[in-house]
């Protein structure tokens, strides 16, 4: 992979990384590959579901607990709150104004 | 009283010893923290000693006297660092969760409580359960108790070592690709990975949801089997926790045969790459299956040396889901950023830790269009391989065996810098997982590497759901190491 393939993986990963890591960790992810690409070989029956053998496990939508049972526990641990939300910083950019 | 120390004796011992009034679970719990302060500094199995272990035990005494009864009421256990407890710091390890508390118990926490146990601290472990050594704890690594130069294994190596320090009888971990038969084995321990689906998964923090189970560790089979037996159960908040109707197997209704038909993958076993005392322990526990008058015959996992490969695509693949949830944004660390996306990176860029930051990269670059049928899709098919596999050859015998490692503990340091070698630590325990399947590790002696004698493990893996044929033959295995 190249240094420009692992800048953007390391984006798609939302994991901040410097060059000399990214380096580092290339190489790494390089010889896990060459190992695990040894499937290739496996004869499998392709005729099989991909997602393979699951169960679907549905309930109703319905709330269990009283409103704000957990609200204020689940608050403390969010590291910025503002008037009993969670608070996050700008998703977008301000347009400039011309 | 008889010079054994209380520290060491059986879950069952205690029981008694309790239950005749010569000792209350206070006078229990504080002889292990005794133990645990004079000889943790060196083996460094607990991240945390819960301040209120000792209010438990005493408020289990009030339950004693009350008349209540139950296995686990007033015995120690100890829990890995990656379940919940409410009140308490849950941290798998990580930077990014080392202040975070838990807002709820997890369902075996809730049953532990139920059923008496004194939840007595939390145990180190590589963080989030990446790794076979325990060196990828965010907090120093935990050390082997046969031999402190040397790793007790992992990702649970701090369960494992606290068993085998005699600082709890009996701890919880969680097996995702072989995390409790390892590390059992390394620390000389009996560890059982369950079926999947056999015990409730809400309240573990998640690693590789198709692969994960939480288990028990502790110094005897029958003992683990206690333990077992208190966690697990039908829960309706687990979508792939097993319904009761099933598990007719578990409460052992089918009966266990008294001679088994026990199989062999010889050409996965006898390999390079397997240390050659660990073949000649593992012949020589197979004679004496032999001489107890069970039957030992080959049997063909074709498709098992696929395993680890597979293995390596599923978990990342699954780890890089499970952890996009740590972002800075609802709780765990947080870094301050103008915008949110910057939240994100540079929040995971100083709260994970290598090699977290190494199976996100690879999961998500599996997971990426253009790879995902060479790599997922087909890792997903020769899962379905593996298992036909084991289901083929468990039409043939009643338990499938192996080493549970392919060496016992390895130097601390010998295997970080390259991932792949320590990846092969687990050859033997990830087809198990791929499979869904139960196994079992039970202690099969001592090999000896310069002048240290270090435990090694005998595998025992049996069909979906007959956990009860892994504590006959693990007994069964016990006999012969006892009787040495």
């Amino acid at each position: 992979m190249t240094q420009e393939e692992l800048q953007n993986l390391a984006n798609l990963c939302r994991i901040d990384m410097d060059e000399k890591e990214l380096e580092a960790i290339g190489g790494d992810i390089a010889s896990i590959l060459s190992y695990v690409e040894h499937i290739s070989e496996a004869t499998t029956d392709d005729h099989r579901a991909e997602a393979g053998v699951h169960r679907n496990i549905m309930r109703e939508d319905v709330s269990e607990t009283e409103n704000g049972t957990y609200t204020e526990n689940m608050l403390k641990a969010a590291p910025r709150t503002e008037n009993g939300f969670v608070a996050v910083k700008n998703m977008f950019e301000k347009r400039s104004s011309k | 009283m008889d010079t054994q120390k209380i520290t060491q004796k059986s879950v069952a011992e205690l029981q008694m010893l309790m239950e005749q009034g010569e000792l209350t679970s206070e006078a229990l719990v504080f002889a292990y923290l005794e133990e645990i302060k004079k000889r943790d500094g060196d083996i460094h199995a607990f991240l945390e000693v819960y301040d209120d272990a000792l209010a438990q035990a005493k408020d289990t005494d009030t339950r004693r006297a009350k008349g209540e009864k139950g296995a686990l009421l007033g015995i120690p256990v100890a829990l890995k660092d990656n379940l919940l407890m409410k009140g308490k710091i849950a941290s798998s390890a990580s930077k990014i969760l080392e202040h975070y508390v838990a807002t709820y118990d997890a369902e075996v926490v809730k049953r532990l409580k139920d059923a008496g146990a004194v939840l007595i601290g939390r145990t180190n472990m590589d963080e989030f359960a990446f790794g076979s050594s325990t060196e990828n704890s965010a907090f120093g690594p935990t050390k082997n108790p046969h031999d402190t130069s040397r790793v007790p294994g992992g990702s649970s190596g701090g369960s494992a070592a606290a068993v085998a320090a005699d600082f709890v009888p009996l701890a919880l971990g969680s097996d995702t690709g072989g995390s409790i038969r390892q590390p059992a084995a390394l620390c000389g321990v009996v560890g059982l990975k369950p079926t999947y689906g056999a015990v409730s998964r809400r309240g573990v923090m998640a690693m590789g949801s198709s692969l994960d189970q939480i288990g028990p560790f502790a110094r005897s089979v029958e003992e683990a089997e206690v333990l077992f037996e208190v966690i697990a159960g039908y829960d309706e908040k687990d979508s792939t926790s097993l319904p009761e109707e099933t598990r007719s197997n578990i409460r052992g209704e089918k009966g266990v045969p008294e001679k088994m038909r026990i199989g062999v993958p010889e050409d996965f076993v006898y390999t390079e790459g397997v240390d050659e005392d660990v073949q000649e322990r593992f012949q020589e526990t197979l004679e004496a299956l032999k001489a107890q008058g069970n039957e030992i015959v080959p049997v063909a996992l074709p498709s098992a040396k696929y395993g680890l490969a597979a293995y390596y695509i599923i978990m990342p693949a699954e780890v890089s889901t499970n952890l996009a949830r740590f972002d800075g944004i609802r709780y765990g660390l947080s870094e301050d950023a103008s915008d949110s996306v910057s939240v994100y990176t540079k929040t995971r860029g100083k709260g994970f830790g290598k090699e977290t930051r190494r199976r996100v990269m690879l999961g998500t670059y599996v997971l990426s269009a253009g790879y995902y049928d060479a790599y997922y899709n087909k890792a997903t098919k020769v899962r379905e391989s593996i298992r036909n596999d084991f289901q083929k050859a468990f039409e043939d015998v009643d338990v499938i065996v192996t080493p549970t490692s392919p060496t016992p503990a390895f130097k601390t340091g010998e295997k970080t810098k390259d991932p792949l070698q320590m990846y092969m630590a687990d050859i033997f325990t990830v087809p198990v997982n791929i499979a869904g399947v139960p196994a079992i590790s039970v202690p099969m002696g001592k090999v000896d590497r310069d002048g240290a004698a270090l435990p090694i493990g005998f595998h025992v893996i049996a069909p979906d759901m007959r956990e009860d044929i892994l504590f006959a033959l693990g007994k069964d295995v016990e006999k012969i190491y006892r009787e040495e």
